[in-house]
């Protein structure tokens, strides 16, 4: 159905210019190291259970973490090979968690448990498809295991939005995928309405990826399931409360879920995950990684296999220019800062970028707030910033909620606008963990 | 004011280029035209009050800073600024230490006891000028005449508060050949900066727009003169309004955060401006406007604050915390 919804636009967020270097470096993949190290921490909820043991032979899609509950998902193994360690590991997050160490045995031999669905879509019950994902160990970018958001929606959901907004610099993984495979994206919404019995789903594609967007009508064009909507790609188009604005026309307030506007919200490249799960009945072991920053020789989309050292990233993209000032995994906006490249790429894994002096900064100056209103015009909760960082700094967190802090995204729009060089969004998430952590004190 | 960066997740990791001290240096060269027709019109000794106004201001933000073992702050230009409007507001006649002492009173007293950069709630440089015409109202009584030694109390708003169109032509008032203040006679030259401020979005066209546009109404609404359209004309171009409506007003510590709190503010400013010029007893009054209304700015900030998203404008009403810090509350309730 060629149908553009006009997409409402949301107040404030940044426009930033499209890094073309990084949209136009095609996917290609990486050779799997000697040795991965996979975590058994890799989405929300609790870590999986090791079922490997030192010594034991494991073939490439085998189960080596088993999910603690049914809400928790299964941890495979990307290449065929030998257990050579089970110990515990410190994530970039701070999360202690054990990992497994697999010498690659370079034969890649497919585990004789994959299994290709034999049955066609239209004859599938929701109940197979969603525990068809699960055991596929499909997670969103944000760590929220896909077969959970499945079946929490089940019945409450009326939307099904896919999230091709790709808004964030630096990182475009995401967006290779989608552009090279759409028919994955497309495909795997039909198996998501499928699974939540819905007549209804949205692509959410941003304005300026019109190469995309081409494809995606073409391929939807006569499509009575899906609709292909343009939405104004401005940073933070993508995040939930602005995608369902967007799309539906609906402001999510505070303490609001997408499920309470009858929204559910999946990556593309989850889309296209779930696809393949279903198609192939090959596990979910390989992320779409924007390796970048001016510290990298060569900027770089890469499909990774789960557990391969960031360093081996870093030298498949020639290695490094300059020593990097930062390191982060994840975009520049919302990613976390990491000391050295001693972590490992896992399932939510977006970007890996090495930032020179130049481009990132290091808070030379002391901050200043000059109360020139630059952060209360772009931040797209229309919240006043710089009131909550001032409250943070004096730590009155009660007022500093009562002002809306809860309500922020932590999209990061405010302080990176800010001519004082406040850092305003860490403030706010200062008042938020406060308020997290006197919820837990309650609940204990 | 001054923090160190939190121990815990720092992002966003990237930045805008523009910072305090860019925005400083782009007001810096927006006053450049206006500096330099004000040492054209009325000689050397502009330049050597500009001198003193601006070397007063960086050394005493420097001493304070360094005293008080703050991070110096001197760098980031803002007190250059304080000091170049402090010195384009003064006539040229006045001797030498009145802008060295409007200069340390305008960063000592108005900038740095409140805590330096952001933290004064009255832009200080508009305060050193009104600090020193009630502390040395006898010294900036008079105004010189460009291009001659001639000294003169009656500039064009003296004869504007007695209801009559000045002798000074338009054209003299437009290009700068008029009776005044160092940086205020050439109305032109304010207005080419205050574009290249707006184009280069340091400041917002709400604010000068307001102030001048209220000017202009309500002069049509007093003047009982037959000349009209003229007499409104030489209001808007005679002593500081445009310097101040593009200058001054527009300091971002100063006014609201929002454009239609700016518009507020402005119309506001503009307003007082006009009764104050009518109906004060010095025939200018637009820094005491622009002081008046540097109190509202927190109430102003209060109720333009918009619903949140998803919420309803009472919430945001109810919780809208004056940004500015309590005392100014209460400047405002007196």
């Amino acid at each position: 159905m060629e149908v553009f919804i006009m997409a409402y636009v949301f107040r404030g967020g940044i426009y930033f210019s499209d890094n073309k270097k990084t949209q136009n470096a095609k996917t290609e993949r990486i050779d799997p190291p000697k040795r991965l190290r996979i975590p058994m921490l890799q989405s929300k909820g609790k870590p999986a259970i090791p079922t490997a043991e030192v010594g034991m032979h494991v073939l490439r899609g085998d189960i080596i973490g088993a999910p603690a509950n049914d809400d928790a998902i299964a941890v495979h193994t990307p290449v065929s090979g030998t257990v050579t360690a089970v110990d515990e590991t410190i994530l970039p997050d701070g999360r202690r968690t054990l990992f497994v160490e697999i010498a690659n045995d370079m034969q890649y031999t497919l585990s004789t448990a994959v299994e290709k669905c034999e049955k066609k879509l239209a004859d599938c019950e929701p109940d197979e498809i969603i525990s068809a994902v699960r055991n596929s160990g499909v997670c969103e970018p944000d760590g929220t295991p896909s077969h959970l958001l499945l079946r929490d929606s089940t019945e409450r959901a009326e939307y099904c939005i896919v999230n091709c907004v790709f808004d964030e610099p630096y990182v475009a993984g995401g967006y290779r995928i989608a552009l090279e495979n759409p028919v994955a994206v497309v495909n795997g919404l039909k198996i998501i309405l499928k699974a939540l019995k819905l007549r209804r789903g949205v692509i959410a594609v941003g304005e300026n990826k019109t190469e995309l967007i081409k494809k995606l009508v073409a391929l939807t064009r006569k499509d009575k399931l899906v609709t292909v909507t343009p939405v104004r790609a401005k940073y933070p188009a993508g995040a939930p409360r602005e995608l369902i604005y967007a799309v539906m026309g609906r402001e999510l307030g505070e303490g609001k879920t997408p499920l309470d506007a009858g929204a559910v919200i999946f990556s593309a490249s989850s889309a296209a995950n779930i696809f393949s799960a279903f198609a192939s009945g090959v596990p979910y072991t390989a992320v779409a990684v924007t390796v970048g920053g001016s510290a990298v020789k060569e900027t770089k989309n890469v499909m990774v296999p789960i557990g391969t050292p960031f360093s081996d990233l870093v030298a498949f993209a020639g290695g490094v220019t300059s020593e990097p000032v930062r390191i982060i995994e994840g975009g520049p906006m919302t990613g976390i800062e990491m000391e050295n490249l001693e972590g490992v790429v896992t399932k939510t894994t977006s970007a890996l970028l090495l930032f020179t002096e130049k481009e990132t900064d290091r808070y030379p100056e002391p901050a200043a707030c000059i109360r020139c209103g630059r952060c209360v015009s772009v931040c797209p909760m229309r919240l006043v910033p710089s009131t909550l960082y001032k409250l943070s700094v004096e730590e009155k967190y009660e007022k500093a909620i009562k002002n809306g802090a809860l309500l922020c995204e932590e999209c990061g729009s405010c302080a990176y606008v800010c001519p004082g060089k406040v850092p305003i969004t860490e403030y706010i998430r200062r008042i938020k963990l406060d308020a997290a952590e006197s919820a837990s004190e309650v609940k204990e | 004011m001054n923090v160190t960066a939190p121990s815990i997740k720092r992002a966003p990791y990237i930045k805008h280029p523009d910072n305090v001290r860019n925005i400083m240096a782009d007001v810096i060269i927006a006053l450049l035209p206006v500096v330099l027709w004000g040492v054209y019109a009325f000689g050397a000794r502009a330049l050597s009050i500009i001198a003193v106004s601006v070397l007063a201001s960086v050394l005493t933000e420097t001493i304070i800073t360094f005293v008080t073992k703050k991070y110096i702050t001197v760098l980031d230009l803002s007190a250059v600024v304080t000091g170049l409007l402090l010195a384009l507001a003064l006539p040229v006649t006045v001797p030498l230490y009145i802008p060295a002492v409007g200069a340390v009173f305008a960063v000592g007293v108005v900038k740095c006891t409140f805590g330096g950069l952001g933290g004064n709630f009255v832009n200080p440089a508009l305060a050193g000028y009104v600090f020193l015409k009630l502390a040395f109202p006898e010294k900036l009584a008079l105004s010189a005449v460009p291009f001659t030694d001639a000294v003169t109390g009656a500039t064009p708003l003296v004869s504007l508060k007695e209801g009559l169109l000045p002798e000074t032509s338009l054209y003299d008032m437009l290009v700068g050949n008029s009776a005044g203040s160092i940086g205020e006679i050439s109305t032109v030259l304010i207005l080419i900066g205050g574009i290249y401020l707006l184009v280069r979005g340091i400041i917002g066209w709400q604010i000068p727009i307001a102030v001048i546009g209220s000017v202009a109404a309500l002069t049509v609404f007093f003047s009982q003169n037959a000349s009209g359209m003229m007499f409104v004309l030489a209001e808007l171009t005679s002593g500081g309004l445009f310097l101040v409506a593009f200058f001054m007003a527009t300091d971002p510590v100063t006014s609201p955060m929002r454009p239609f709190g700016k518009l507020i503010y402005g119309a506001l400013i503009g307003a007082v401006t006009v009764l104050l010029r009518y109906y004060g007893s010095a025939p200018e009054g637009v820094a005491y406007a622009v002081l008046l209304a540097n109190l509202f700015v927190g109430v102003i900030d209060k109720i333009t604050t918009p619903a949140r998203f998803g919420g309803s404008r009472r919430d945001a009403h109810a919780a809208a915390d004056v940004s500015k810090d309590t005392s100014e509350e209460t400047e405002v309730s007196e």
